[in-house]
């Protein structure tokens, strides 16, 4: 059986499908991902004094003595 | 660490927000001005005609607006959450004043009818080298942050905020490929279905790409801030992203459906579209439920009022998209204004809704002050900007399903019921109506202008520092 480029298209979007099922199960699936995620849902909030410097409430200055 | 390393650049960040606003402003009035001229034809003078003038108007609005509002926001977000300062300013600044030569060169030549006639991409093959050279930086500048982050995570909205860079160089490049035949006439290197399936793999990822995942990654930083609360669910992010990735790129048919591309194609795109809806409301989901248990924040909070509506127009016009690819019911909508009645409840209930929130939060903390100048005027600007989409989106439904259906109206000897001139009659009232909604939006820009140049006056303007983040040990 020759293989044609048209089954090379079935084989790609079989094993896309595949890879994001793959994605869906590492993502809901595996407990290990958890620990990781919250970590990362959490990166938007880890700068706080920076955020105090760019709302004007302490200076650059300050931060650099304090840390 | 020397003292440029220790502070955030927000420099470029300040630049492209102050640009957004002001392009924002330009963008819009040829809007208001293009529909002013369906109104009043008399009002199409010498080659500043509606021809001229719509292209310079979705160019404007895009990129200009839109594409400041992405490159400002994703080189805030970047640096903040890979806690590293821009990689490369220098590259940084090319990126800000190579984009605004672009838009420039897009403002002269568009009106002098220099044009590659593909919808979205009419700019010539000089500015599109021009825009490829400055996309790439863009990318360098991104990617080179994300290299050097001091964090072992990349957060979801820089993941959206890279897909989007990534899909749009490769959208434009290909899209782009033309045969110069002197310096301002070129012609597409592709030819016939092949062209028009091409321009509209091109346009609908413009729409996918540009006009979503880009202002995607900017609410999954702006939402969770301004809330005060971390992402409803991280791991439905996580999906959300991979399954736009992974369906997006196939929607392009349906801007082609019942023409020359094969009917077989036509259906793919239309159920490709159809599955998008999925991914598309789980991160509509994901945003809004992000403020469960804070739904009291919305009432006060107009930064929150437009990043949350902004969403619900997301959920919409997500809906509507799918809906409208299905053939059957394209056959009516296309190329009726329900199509432009879509667009602009994408365009400006999601797109220039959520960059306003985005903005508005940005603003004081890029100029060293606790809060916007006036937070009473960013509620008047919520609401004229809300009425304005309202009237807008309504007065193009009912024209657009009234002009689907004369056109579609046959006498019992097959003749056509309606002439074209009947259905423009028509439409006149639906087009004054179109014309106060974007009259009301674009007055909101200028409330904008307004309180933005009332808080950046007398602002101390200093760089955020980079710390590391709280917990870590370098």
């Amino acid at each position: 059986m020759d293989i044609t480029i048209n089954d090379l298209r079935s084989v790609v979007t079989v094993v896309s499908l595949l890879t994001f099922l793959g994605i869906v199960w590492w993502a809901y699936g595996l407990k290990s991902s958890q620990k990781r995620f919250e970590e990362a849902a959490n990166l938007p909030f880890t700068d706080v004094d920076a955020e105090r410097v760019e709302l004007g409430l302490s200076s650059r200055e300050e931060q650099r003595k304090t840390s | 660490m020397s003292e440029t390393q220790s502070a955030y650049n927000y420099k470029v960040v300040r630049q492209f927000t102050v640009m957004a606003v002001v392009w924002g402003i330009v963008g819009m009035l040829v809007g208001v001005i293009i529909a002013a001229q369906l109104v009043w034809p008399d009002l199409n003078i010498g080659f500043l005609h509606f021809g001229r003038l719509r292209p310079l108007h979705t160019n404007a609005v895009i990129f200009a607006f839109g594409g400041c509002a992405l490159m400002g926001t994703s080189f805030y977000v970047v640096q903040r959450t890979c806690h590293t300062r821009i990689f490369c300013d220098k590259l940084a600044a090319f990126t800000f004043w190579g984009w605004q030569l672009v838009i420039v060169l897009a403002a002269i030549t568009l009106p002098l009818g220099i044009t590659s006639g593909k919808e979205y991409a009419e700019l010539e093959w000089p500015i599109d080298i021009l825009i490829a050279v400055v996309w790439v930086s863009y990318a360098i500048v991104f990617f080179g942050t994300i290299f050097k982050r001091k964090v072992s995570h990349i957060y979801v909205a820089n993941w959206f905020y890279g897909g989007f860079i990534l899909a749009v160089a490769l959208l434009h490049i290909v899209n782009s490929v033309a045969i110069p035949v002197s310096l301002t006439k070129s012609y597409s290197a592709y030819a016939g279905v092949q062209d028009a399936m091409i321009q509209w793999w091109y346009g609908h990822n413009a729409v996918g790409f540009f006009l979503t995942a880009g202002f995607l990654g900017m609410m999954y930083y702006f939402v969770p801030k301004q809330a005060e609360r971390p992402v409803y669910s991280y791991r439905l992010s996580v999906v959300h992203f991979w399954a736009l990735i992974f369906t997006y790129m196939w929607a392009g048919p349906h801007h082609l459906h019942y023409t020359a591309l094969p009917d077989w194609t036509q259906s793919l795109g239309m159920i490709f579209s159809l599955i998008l809806l999925a991914p598309s409301w789980g991160g509509m989901i994901n945003g809004i439920m992000t403020l469960s248990g804070a739904w009291h924040k919305l009432r006060d909070d107009p930064i929150l009022k437009f990043l949350i509506t902004s969403l619900s127009f997301y959920g919409m016009s997500t809906f509507e998209g799918p809906m409208m690819s299905i053939k059957t019911v394209n056959a009516l909508s296309h190329y009726t204004d329900w199509t432009i009645g879509h667009v602009h409840s994408g365009a400006l209930g999601w797109v220039a809704m959520v960059s306003i929130g985005a903005i508005y939060y940005l603003l004081p903390r890029l100029f060293g002050k606790p809060e916007m100048h006036s937070v009473k005027l960013i509620t008047v600007h919520f609401w004229v900007s809300t009425i304005g989409i309202v009237l807008y989106i309504a007065s193009m439904w009912i024209s657009g399903v009234m002009q689907g259906l004369m056109w579609r109206t046959v006498n019992s000897d097959g003749t056509l019921a309606y002439s074209f001139v009947e259905s423009v009659k028509v439409s006149y009232p639906f087009w004054g109506i179109r014309l106060m909604g974007g009259v009301l939006f674009l007055s909101g820009m200028l409330i904008m202008a307004y309180n933005m140049a009332k808080t950046m006056a007398g602002g101390k303007a200093e760089d955020a520092p980079v710390l590391l983040p709280a917990g870590h040990h370098a």
